[in-house]
């Protein structure tokens, strides 16, 4: 406790060296868990009846150093408090992709997170849940955070799911800014398939200030003096309308990328070896064949 | 000279021309009505032929009209539920085979619908009683014994329209059909649950859902149907000397080897479009929901609009299609607007609505052409083992690429599934390519009729 105390009291505790090497940088910070009672089936956290929220930073947490893979780049923030809450995070050093679902691309410029609810003991008969993230961007003159939706025609990794939300971190000072983006799908089994894929709802960005952010998040240590940054909060949400809430399976895991630069996108890259469509799909504009035949 | 004979001998009742060889008809055996030379004649027996089509849709798609019904009341889940289709279709895949060989070998045209429509009663009935009894099995069977019927039934209903319409109004008589089929399908739909609920809330979910499937026996009805019809049939025969066919030629098994090549081709055409189009009518509106972000509802009403656009327009273009000739034109036409539908699914953002509208019309266009060219390239004694092989082949290639179309999905989702429909119609031997291989071996318009 002291510890933590300590490092967000003291500003810039961390920080990279020389100070002119950091070309830009942005922070997600998982902020709360929001429990909601969804009694009209709505999966929307925006017609809740009631909430019961609680900050992440009030749980308790295992030790990180144990969960660390070397190999994978990747380690576990696990807590135990409401049952097997975790934040899986891993980072790159070639572009790939995830071997499970979403089967996000990354780049070595990017991060993937991968947040998960298991067996969490719920408040409400009809609960569900909704995280909210706290997003740190450039210095408030800039032009800031801004969310978007792009959308694909490509479902091939990800089957069933054709739009991809973002969110994008301006930086004036060189043309690349930084980026969180997923596919608004959640995952209510740990053998994830299209079937158990569940939506995941965004409610838009919100201006927020540094009373807001939570005290102990090493953000304060990083940047020092937040309040002289753009800070926004997002609620993401888990669940379609019919699918027996949380309690119906008691699992949910949500993944995502957090980078520099621009999101990579699934393309139409090699999409489809169309090999069977060129060659016959030729005779269809044939027009002297439909000519013949018509008259 | 012949001419003023001719006039001269004309009845002056019927007001036609009367040639030789012709049994006399006299009284009301001679009307518009009941001549069978005449064309009112045949749209009475038309009207017995879609009746048909109307009751054993209605009948084939109750499961689905009370599903939440259905499983609530008897206590199964949506496997189990869905078995009382596939325990309808698996089977089929090789008796509609059999069913038309004994309807051109064993049976006759005649007694094989009084039979196969036997099996649509008895099956119905089993059902209904299945659901008053509180046996489930006892429904599994029903379905099963109604599936004997069902399909061959259809055979029989096509064979009956060659018989009758044959290069006359074909292509119309057909058109009609999917479209009674299709009315009986969405009849079915909206009003199966609201007699499920006339029967009020206190009643016992047996009894209604039991009166519910009664009711659906109701629209078989086809005792009499099937007599009328058959009566007029050998009424037509005797008068028209239809039946020398019939009676002349051995039929035996290995016909089926004989079957000239456009027959095959017709039937790859048939299986190739139609794995492109049923699977996707299952598989569809889960992606129209996640691609266009629609409601379930919405996308439901944009996928029942193939069905909703052919009973509209399946008559209309049967017409058409009777006008021109040029069966496989046509044919060629339904596979690339289908084509042009699926693209537009997969490849862009356009409104579904759009898409979906083609597609209606291609199906109608392609139903209407494909099916009665069957009739101009085989001989009358083996139309029913055609028809019948015909139905088998689509069986089987619905059942296998249903499960094939799901396990793509899962895998590799519904870009590559609409890429995968795709290749069905226009692939390497597959329908688009077949119809210009069908059009060498029948180089001129297969039938002219109006003309």
């Amino acid at each position: 406790m002291m510890e933590k105390k300590e490092i967000m009291k003291e500003q810039n505790a961390i920080r990279f060296l020389p100070k002119d090497s950091v070309l830009f940088s942005s922070a997600v910070i998982f902020s709360r868990l929001i429990d909601f009672n969804d009694t009209d089936d709505t999966a929307s956290l925006s017609k809740a009846t009631a909430m019961n929220v609680r900050l992440f930073e009030n749980l308790s947490w295992d030790n990180f150093n144990l969960t660390i893979d070397h190999k994978k780049h990747q380690g576990r923030f696990v807590s135990p408090s409401l049952g097997n809450l975790s934040l899986m995070v891993q980072s790159f050093e070639d572009e790939g992709r995830g071997s499970l679902l979403p089967r996000l691309r990354h780049t070595s410029n990017s991060s993937y997170f991968e947040f998960a609810l298991k067996n969490i003991s719920t408040v409400f008969k009809q609960s569900r849940f909704a995280v909210e993230v706290i997003l740190v961007g450039g210095d408030k003159q800039q032009n800031g955070t801004s969310f978007s939706i792009s959308r694909s025609i490509a479902d091939q990794y990800t089957p069933s799911v054709f739009y991809v939300d973002n969110i994008n971190f301006a930086n004036s000072n060189s043309s690349q800014g930084g980026y969180m983006s997923w596919k608004p799908v959640a995952y209510t089994e740990e053998e994830r398939h299209l079937a158990n894929g569940r939506m995941v709802h965004q409610y838009g960005l919100n201006t927020t200030s540094v009373g807001y952010v939570p005290s102990y998040s090493i953000a304060h240590a990083f940047y020092g003096n937040l309040s002289q940054l753009n800070l926004s909060s997002m609620n993401v949400s888990f669940g379609n309308d019919g699918d027996g809430y949380y309690a119906a399976s008691n699992y949910l895991v949500w993944g995502g990328l957090i980078g520099y630069g621009e999101a990579p996108l699934d393309g139409l890259s090699m999409l489809i070896s169309l090999s069977s469509l060129p060659a016959s799909g030729f005779q269809l504009f044939d027009s002297r064949w439909w000519i013949r035949h018509m008259s | 000279m012949t001419e003023k004979n001719e006039s001269e001998r004309s009845a002056l009742l019927s007001g036609r021309p009367v040639t030789e060889n012709e049994e006399h008809m006299t009284g009301c055996g001679a009307t518009v009505c009941c001549d069978p030379h005449r064309a009112l004649h045949r749209y009475i027996a038309l009207c017995f032929i879609c009746l048909l089509s109307f009751g054993s849709y209605f009948c084939y798609d109750n499961p689905a009209a009370l599903q939440l019904q259905i499983k609530q009341t008897m206590g199964i889940d949506t496997q189990q539920f869905m078995i009382l289709y596939s325990i309808y279709s698996w089977p089929n895949v090789i008796l509609c085979f059999f069913g038309g060989f004994l309807i051109d070998r064993v049976f006759g045209i005649r007694l094989g619908t009084l039979i196969f429509s036997g099996f649509l009663i008895v099956g119905q009935s089993l059902f209904a009683l299945g659901a008053l009894f509180q046996s489930y099995l006892l429904m599994v069977i029903g379905r099963f014994v109604f599936g004997l019927g069902g399909e061959n039934l259809a055979v029989c209903q096509s064979t009956y329209s060659v018989f009758w319409f044959k290069n006359r109004e074909i292509n119309f008589v057909f058109g009609l059909q999917l479209s009674l089929s299709r009315i009986g399908s969405t009849f079915n739909m909206n009003i199966m649950p609201v007699i499920f609920n006339a029967f009020g809330k206190t009643a016992d979910p047996y009894f209604k859902l039991s009166m519910a499937l009664w009711f659906g026996y109701l629209n078989i009805d086809t005792d009499e149907n099937v007599a009328v019809r058959g009566l007029m049939d050998i009424r037509a025969s005797r008068i028209l000397k239809r039946d020398a066919l019939e009676t002349g030629e051995v039929i035996r098994f290995r016909d089926i080897l004989d079957f000239p090549v456009s027959l095959w081709l017709i039937f790859i055409i048939c299986v190739t479009y139609y794995v492109a189009v049923f699977p996707f009518i299952s598989l569809g509106p889960a992606f129209i929901a996640d691609k266009f972000n629609t409601t379930t509802a919405y996308a439901n009403l944009i996928i029942s609009l193939v069905f909703i656009i052919s009973a509209v327009a399946s008559p209309i273009i049967g017409v058409i299609v009777d006008y021109t000739g040029r069966n496989i034109f046509w044919v060629a036409l339904g596979v690339l607007l289908t084509l042009g539908a699926h693209m537009i699914l997969a490849f862009t953002f356009a409104p579904p609505l759009l898409a979906m509208c083609i597609m209606g019309v291609a199906y109608s266009v392609l139903a209407c052409a494909l099916w009665p060219m069957v009739a101009f390239v085989t001989p009358e004694h083996q139309l029913g083992t055609a028809y019948g092989c015909m139905q088998s082949i689509q069986n089987l290639g619905l059942a296998v690429v249903a499960i094939i179309a799901g396990g793509v999905v899962d895998s590799s989702g519904y870009l590559i599934l609409e890429v995968f429909f795709c290749a069905w119609l226009c692939g390497k031997n597959t329908s688009f390519t077949t119809c210009r291989q069908l059009m060498h071996l029948i180089p001129p318009p297969p039938s002219s009729p109006s003309h």
